[in-house]
């Protein structure tokens, strides 16, 4: 167990380390026409206070990215220690709350001392509170992107998937109708991404149109291929979730490690390649037309903009889009997003806590009724639905359908190797455990004492004699 | 100095400036009809499609293009959307404008007043109709 609890922080914290590091800390360069999101002319970059400022990033950078790893270690730790491994979660959610708003900090205030010296020195790039419009653009923009009929190929996958997960076994047909539901999200941002603004690369009306026609081919393309790929995850997903397999447990591993990366390398190339053109054609083209935002990126990475009706716009930092948070629909997105990942946290948290401070108890009542209690896997039946009884040393192997499983207790459902479906009440490692037969469904209890255990075994059995 | 671009109709409009929007909106299609950049008969974005390029609200785009075909330079088509009118059509009135004289005068008025004489007025309004490519038909 620690090392599946280990590997799950570990692999999230690394993940989390190179998103920051490529998107933050290329920000000390000077691209696109900008130094840590501030807009500057080239020649602003001779002056010498800017050194500094990129100096000084670097250095905050790195020492933030070294203590944040050194917070790591209590959590290693933690998860070593068997007492305190469901409260290790809990450590790491605070690390990732933390490590989140510290790692910013070093742009923030590299971006604040930016625009400062650019106030200062009066390095205007274009006028503000400009907008410009391409005519010809702003009409044919999509005319070479990817028809939204072709959505109804993924769709289709997914609306499949369901029609097999209703025939075969309707218990997880749950996951198709996840599937559903992302390929409709895929299908939305396709949809939405069609009415965001043409950037306005030059004055050259033929270079404005043929690079904005390329970047909305390769965009709706890339939607589509990876609302496609997706729809492929889904099945497999349901398959595993059906075979009684543990040993495949493995391969499900890496089919899900790869379908979530396939999508982000698909993203990654091809915002590469777009960007690449549009370098390799302006470069050629010295007619740049250029607005002056700043005051509406406030953070850098934000955008509030009250004079702006767009919802979407594309970043300052990092690829793809972000939204003006001065619409309604904008806030809702952010402070939605944010809501859901903190009630998430939240309540995953207190599930947590309270499942290492409450333990399930078995009682037999006088109207031979058994009735098992635990948060969430309460189980009551009658004494006579017992078709067998046991008390045995071993449980078998299986995986979690819906339930908690740490290194020393399991409880829920589980599918366990040779019986199906179980409920497991159990403290692992903890022989003897009683072991219950019913029509549906197979049932493991024991208590932390197996003295107690076998108590209560010996109660049952006495109550089911005639 | 203006550039000699072909293809050059970039719409610029100022947020904050005294002129509301609607009218820059209005004066730059109407130059770049003149000056050759949007030619007769040639298609322009829907109100929507404009409104969403320049981040502006829909009512904004709507009225300057009102203006603009009650004014004759623009038809709207119900099926093609808006379109710069032909050559033909534009030129139908042979009169000037309707207030061309009324916003020449406060022109000149104030040119006079900041010293500028006759013929430096007359040297720039040659430049400015080089500039104007339009050919009405005959």
């Amino acid at each position: 167990m620690f090392v599946t609890f280990t590997l799950i922080h570990l692999v999230t914290i690394l993940i989390l380390y190179s998103a920051m590091w490529a998107t933050y800390r290329p920000q000390a360069r000077y691209r696109n026409g900008m130094l840590f999101a501030v807009t500057l002319p080239a020649h602003a970059m001779e002056h010498p206070a800017l050194v500094n400022i990129q100096s000084r990033f670097k250095r905050q950078f790195m020492q933030v990215s070294l203590w944040m790893g050194a917070a790591v270690i209590p959590l290693v730790a933690m998860n070593a220690w068997k007492d305190y491994e469901g409260f290790s979660f809990i450590y790491f959610f605070l690390w990732l709350a933390v490590f989140l708003f510290v790692i910013v900090v070093p742009f923030r205030r590299a971006f604040r001392a930016t625009l400062a010296l650019k106030r200062e020195q009066e390095w205007f790039v274009g006028k503000k509170n400009v907008v410009h419009s391409d005519l010809r653009v702003a009409r044919l923009k999509n005319a070479k992107s990817a028809p939204i009929g072709l959505f109804v190929i993924p769709l289709a996958m997914s609306v499949g998937t369901l029609l097999w997960a209703m025939s075969e076994d309707e218990t997880y047909a749950g996951i198709a109708y996840v599937g559903i539901l992302t390929t409709f999200v895929f299908l939305l941002v396709s949809f939405y991404m069609r009415r965001t603004k043409a950037k306005v690369y030059s004055e050259n009306s033929d270079i404005n149109l043929s690079l904005n026609q390329a970047r909305r081919r390769s965009l709706s393309y890339m939607w589509l291929m990876v609302a496609i790929v997706e729809n492929l995850h889904f099945p497999l997903v349901y398959l595993f979730i059906q075979e009684d397999n543990a040993s495949l447990a493995g391969v499900w591993l890496a089919a899900a490690v790869l379908f979530s990366a396939i999508p982000v390398v698909i993203l990654i190339l091809t915002y590469r390649r777009i960007h690449a053109r549009e370098q390799e054609v302006l470069s050629q083209d010295g007619q740049a037309i250029y607005s002056d935002d700043d005051e509406y990126w406030a953070n850098g990475f934000t955008y509030h903009n009250p004079y702006d009706r767009a919802v979407f716009v594309p970043k300052r930092v990092g690829i793809g889009e972000t939204v003006n948070t001065a619409t309604l629909t904008g806030k809702m997105i952010a402070w939605g997003s944010i809501g859901l990942v903190a009630a998430t946290i939240i309540v995953v948290s207190f599930l947590l806590i309270r499942s290492e401070l409450t333990s399930p108890t078995l009682t037999l009542t006088a109207d031979r009724q058994v009735e098992i209690d635990y948060p969430m896997y309460n189980y009551d039946f009658s004494l006579a639905d017992i078709e067998q009884l046991d008390l045995v040393d071993q449980v078998p192997k299986g995986f979690k359908t819906n339930g908690e499983s740490k290194s020393n207790v399991a409880r829920g459902k589980f599918s366990l190797n040779g019986l199906g479906a179980t409920r497991l009440y159990i403290y692992k490692n903890n022989p003897p455990y009683i072991r219950m037969k019913l029509k549906s469904t197979y049932i493991f209890y024991n208590d932390q004492d197996p003295e107690r255990t076998k108590q209560l075994y010996a109660q049952l059995r006495n109550s089911m004699q005639p | 100095m203006v550039s000699e671009v072909r293809n050059r109709m970039v719409i610029s409009l100022q947020l904050d400036s005294e002129t509301p929007i609607y009218e820059q909106l209005r004066n730059q299609i109407v130059i770049g009809i003149a000056t050759g950049q949007l030619e007769p008969m040639e298609r322009l974005p829907t109100v929507r499609q404009l409104a969403e390029d320049l981040g502006i609200n829909t009512m904004t785009v709507n009225k300057a293009y009102s203006l603009l075909k009650q004014e004759g330079y623009i038809v709207i088509d119900r099926r093609h959307g808006a379109k710069v009118s032909s050559r033909a059509s534009a030129s139908a009135e042979s009169q000037p404008p309707a207030r061309l004289e009324e916003q020449l005068q406060l022109i000149i008025a104030q040119a006079s007043i900041h010293g500028v004489k006759r013929s430096q007025f007359d040297d720039l309004c040659n430049r400015i109709f080089a500039r104007m490519k339009y050919e009405p038909q005959p």
